[in-house]
């Protein structure tokens, strides 16, 4: 990535998540609860990222038997370039909501 | 039934509507938002996922393609051409142009200045077109005389009227996240 891009708060806040757990596949309850941010927020801006190839989202089987499958996310070798270069400030430091999983 | 049971059904229908209300091709989040709600837990948590999930389908489903815009910019210029070719009566002329520059500009607010020259511009395109052709509008007796170029002006209410539609857009739809 040759240039900082405009990268929105929501955004950083959700990179920042993804840097701090690379190789994990992250669901979007979990992403939420971490980043304070709701689903109306939180999926479009994921759908924006998968789009432009900085996401990849699989199916994953639930760890429980009898629930429906789950999106998991992480990023792919570009959104972790983007993830590294747009590192967030400290004032956008993650405010994890204390609710339980 | 329970305030919980209630509240679950509510949940399952909002997210059936989400899902149902999502995009052909990006359907599958709707179902990923949907298989997530048993997680997120009952409640006001629960109610509050699937809102903002109905409105992510919603804003998926409304959000602006370029084409949508063009072919309604064509139809507003059509429409602009149409009355002042069929009116001498310069307050329908104007009511049309602000009304189609008001809705252009709520469809596509970041372009609300093309909006507003172009749809502002057609009155003059008209006379130009009259004075080219030698037509002339059923209310005129004889081909118009050279384009009056002070019908630019109309371009002034026209951009006053899709900017208003930009930011009264501004105001009903939330904050895209910029990735």
């Amino acid at each position: 990535v040759a240039r900082r891009r405009n990268i929105s708060a929501q955004t950083l806040a959700v990179l920042a998540v993804f840097q701090h757990k690379p190789a994990e596949w992250l669901y979007g309850y979990e992403l939420s609860r971490l980043t304070g941010l709701g689903s109306g927020t939180l999926y479009p801006l994921l759908m924006r990222l998968h789009q432009q190839g900085l996401l990849e989202a699989m199916w994953l089987e639930a760890q429980r038997p009898g629930r429906p499958p789950r999106h998991g996310y992480r990023l792919t070798p570009d959104g972790a370039a983007l993830a590294r270069e747009s590192q967030p400030s400290p004032k956008l430091a993650l405010q994890p909501k204390e609710r339980p999983a | 039934m329970t305030t919980s049971s209630n509240d679950r059904t509510a949940v399952a229908a909002l997210m059936r509507l989400a899902v149902g209300l999502m995009p052909d091709d990006q359907r599958e989040w709707g179902i990923a938002m949907q298989n997530e709600v048993d997680h997120v837990g009952r409640g006001p948590q629960g109610l509050a996922w699937a809102l903002g999930c109905l409105w992510t389908a919603v804003a998926q489903r409304l959000a602006p393609r370029p084409w949508l815009y063009l072919f309604a910019l064509a139809v507003g210029i059509a429409l602009v051409g149409f009355f002042e070719w069929r009116t001498d009566e310069a307050t329908v002329t104007l009511s049309v142009i602000l009304l189609a520059s008001l809705i252009l500009g709520a469809l596509k607010a970041r372009a609300f200045w093309l909006t507003g020259v172009l749809i502002g511009a057609t009155v003059y395109a008209v006379d130009l077109f009259a004075r080219l052709s030698g037509l002339h509008p059923i209310y005129e007796h004889a081909a118009r005389t050279p384009a009056d170029p002070t019908t630019l002006v109309l371009m002034v209410p026209a951009l006053i009227a899709a900017a208003v539609g930009a930011g009264l857009s501004a105001l009903v739809r939330p904050k895209r996240p910029k990735p």
